[in-house]
């Protein structure tokens, strides 16, 4: 490993930068062959989390998951993403073990927990 | 039991208060060894204890590293259910190990959970108080100077490198020379201790087979002095994270009594271990390695787990910590990075060799290269009369020792030294487990050093040394033995019955 992640994800971005779609593609595969020749082909996976992450972060726009304890209908999921704002990335998940409610996590550090899972955790976390 | 239950969870449903906020949360990136990254929880402080929530329940953690993406984090326990996007919430607490009355007499891991199999500690944990595993050492205005003996039972370290209250006294060697048989008999020995309280003594095995801590809490066991002392389990078998905190949570439990305004006693056994298994941890999650690849601060974790020591001013209680951290060397070598380091930061060391040991000189320590900075402040005024010349006499013996085989070509002089010295080698070898009250040595010793042996065998000296002591016990014991005790010192009358009941004894033996 010669490189981290954030160099290779600043690196790319940099390089991206006005251009157009066909040099950008061109830059992308490049990016990859260098990854491979780097023996780095293993931290791909993070290094494209990273890269979702920086771009967000350049637009000024926030990474929402949102957990919902069941399947929602379109118009719910439609709604809740009105709430932010149109550059955010609203990630949506089904998680049965949260019993009713939702979960919403901003970037990945801040989390506001309104499931039924949560509420009894607080109530007895002295028992 | 049920009615209880449903009353505690109505009072727990009645008392709930629905306050849903935005808190901190983090998410495990990578985990493995022991130690995982996380990202997320901005606010995280630097030893704060998080809960990674796995599929296998709740594990606690330790933030580490905080680095500018990411933490790393120490897992505590069990790290095989933590995963890869595991949840982690941060607690705004530092660790603590809940300590009281009730931790005397048991086995406990670093994290204050019982290992012994008797059931919980406490009956009521909100009885226990949290002692920070992680905390100040007093400070100067703190303290005073120590003076008052921590008698270990061992006639060559009684009398030439005495222990005091408070003090901190390395105990270093190779391999199997006896450097924990020396922490078991100081431990054995505070039963004996009349005139004052028992210390509370605290043994921390860190990476230790399993089969030798067994064993330590049988011994203590059959000679009635588990009542008195708590182990801190952290065995070989233990992560490293739990071997690196297990010397914190033995000072933790010491200042509990130390604070009460008792005396107790702390043995690291060992912390060479416990630097192993911070160098683990520290290379795993990426910090530079320094000399022989140890981190940066190796020196800093060792001085101030052991400034934590102290003896209290009577202002603050007038309690003692005293600590015996052991060392294990390789190849008897002190000059090493970890040995010296702990060496500059004690006050003193007990050095065993095992050139002695394999001739027979047990316990191994080499008079010579030990030292007690403490000094003679730490030593009752009846050792202190007889075991002046000890050293000495010794380090003649030591000069003269290689002329031991040509002893028929010299002077009276030097082969009256060599005997002596022969004697007097011999009269300082103990068994393990057999510590001896301090009015016991000061009998022995003065035979010893006013020449009442000099005549005997060096194969019946052993035999002699019980002799003299049995005779002393059955006809003079209120006489010398318990006006030494109670007195501290050996007057004149005690003396004079001393001189005649040796002669007694060696006209009768």
């Amino acid at each position: 490993m010669k490189y981290s992640t954030d160099s290779y994800v600043k690196a790319l971005i940099d390089s991206c930068q006005d251009r157009n779609e066909k040099e950008a593609t061109e830059i992308v595969q490049k990016f990859v062959r260098a990854l491979h020749k780097n023996g780095d082909d293993a931290r791909a996976k993070n290094i494209i989390r990273a890269l979702g992450a920086e771009s967000l972060k350049r637009k000024g726009a926030r990474e929402i998951t949102l957990e919902f304890a069941r399947r929602q209908k379109t118009e719910t999921i439609s709604a809740f993403k009105k709430l932010f704002g149109a550059e955010d990335r609203v990630v949506i998940k089904t998680n049965p073990t949260l019993i009713a409610g939702v979960r919403v996590s901003i970037d990945g550090s801040r989390e506001f927990d309104g499931t039924l899972h949560g509420k009894l955790k607080a109530m007895f976390k002295n028992s | 039991m049920s009615y209880d239950i449903v009353e505690k969870l109505k009072k727990e449903i009645s008392n709930f208060k629905d306050e849903t906020k935005v808190t901190d949360v983090g998410f495990v990136m990578e985990a493995g060894d022991g130690i995982a990254k996380v990202s997320g929880l901005p606010n995280a402080l630097a030893q704060e204890l998080l809960i990674i929530e796995t599929s296998g329940g709740e594990r606690e953690a330790l933030a580490f590293n905080l680095e500018e993406n990411f933490i790393g984090v120490i897992v505590l326990g069990d790290a095989g259910p933590v995963k890869v996007g595991d949840r982690v919430r941060s607690t705004g607490k530092v660790l603590s190990i809940p300590v009281g009355d009730e931790i005397v007499g048991r086995v406990v891991s670093p994290l204050g959970q019982p290992e012994d199999g008797k059931g919980v500690i406490f009956k009521h944990p909100q009885d226990a108080e949290q002692y920070l595993l992680e905390r100040k050492a007093p400070g100067v205005l703190e303290r005073e100077s120590v003076n008052t003996p921590l008698q270990t039972g061992i006639k060559s370290v009684d009398s030439m490198i005495p222990i005091g209250r408070g003090q901190r006294e390395l105990i270093i060697g190779d391999r199997q020379t006896g450097k924990t048989a020396i922490a078991i008999d100081t431990i054995l020995n505070q039963r004996k201790e009349k005139g004052s309280e028992t210390p509370i003594c605290i043994y921390v095995a860190i990476g230790q087979k399993s089969s030798k801590i067994a064993r330590l809490i049988r011994i203590l066991e059959e000679n009635d002095a588990l009542k008195y002392t708590v182990i801190v389990s952290a065995s070989a078998s233990s992560s490293a994270s739990l071997q690196y905190l297990a010397p914190f949570a033995g000072a933790a439990i010491g200042e509990y009594f130390m604070d009460q305004g008792k005396d107790a006693l702390v043995i690291y056994d060992d912390l060479s271990k416990h630097a192993d298994a911070y160098r683990e941890i520290s290379l795993l999650l990426r910090r530079p390695p320094g000399r022989e690849a140890y981190p940066g601060d190796i020196f800093f974790i060792h001085s101030r787990l052991l400034e934590r020591a102290a003896k209290m001013s009577k202002e603050h209680g007038g309690g003692s910590l005293t600590a015996l951290p052991i060392i294990e060397t390789k190849l008897g070598d002190v000059s090493a990075y970890v040995p010296t380091n702990v060496i500059s930061i004690t006050d003193g060391q007990i050095y065993l060799e095992s050139n002695l040991f394999n001739k027979g000189v047990r316990p191994a320590v080499n008079v010579g290269l030990s030292v007690s900075r403490v000094g003679s402040s730490a030593q009752t005024k009846a050792m202190k009369q007889v075991a002046g010349k000890l050293r000495l006499e010794l380090a003649q013996f030591r000069e003269l020792e290689a002329f031991v085989q040509f002893a028929s070509d010299l002077d009276d002089s030097t082969k009256l030294k060599i005997q002596r010295g022969q004697a007097l080698t011999e009269i300082l070898k103990q068994t393990d487990l057999s510590p001896m009250g301090f009015e016991e040595q000061v009998v022995v010793l003065f035979a010893a050093l006013n020449g009442y042996i000099d005549d005997v065998e060096l194969s019946d000296i052993k035999e002699f040394e019980r002799g003299v002591l049995d005779y002393i016990d059955k006809k003079y014991k209120t006489e010398i033995l318990d006006a030494i005790q109670a007195g501290k010192t050996l007057n004149e009358h005690s003396e004079n019955k001393l001189k005649t009941a040796i002669e007694e004894y060696k006209k009768i033996r």
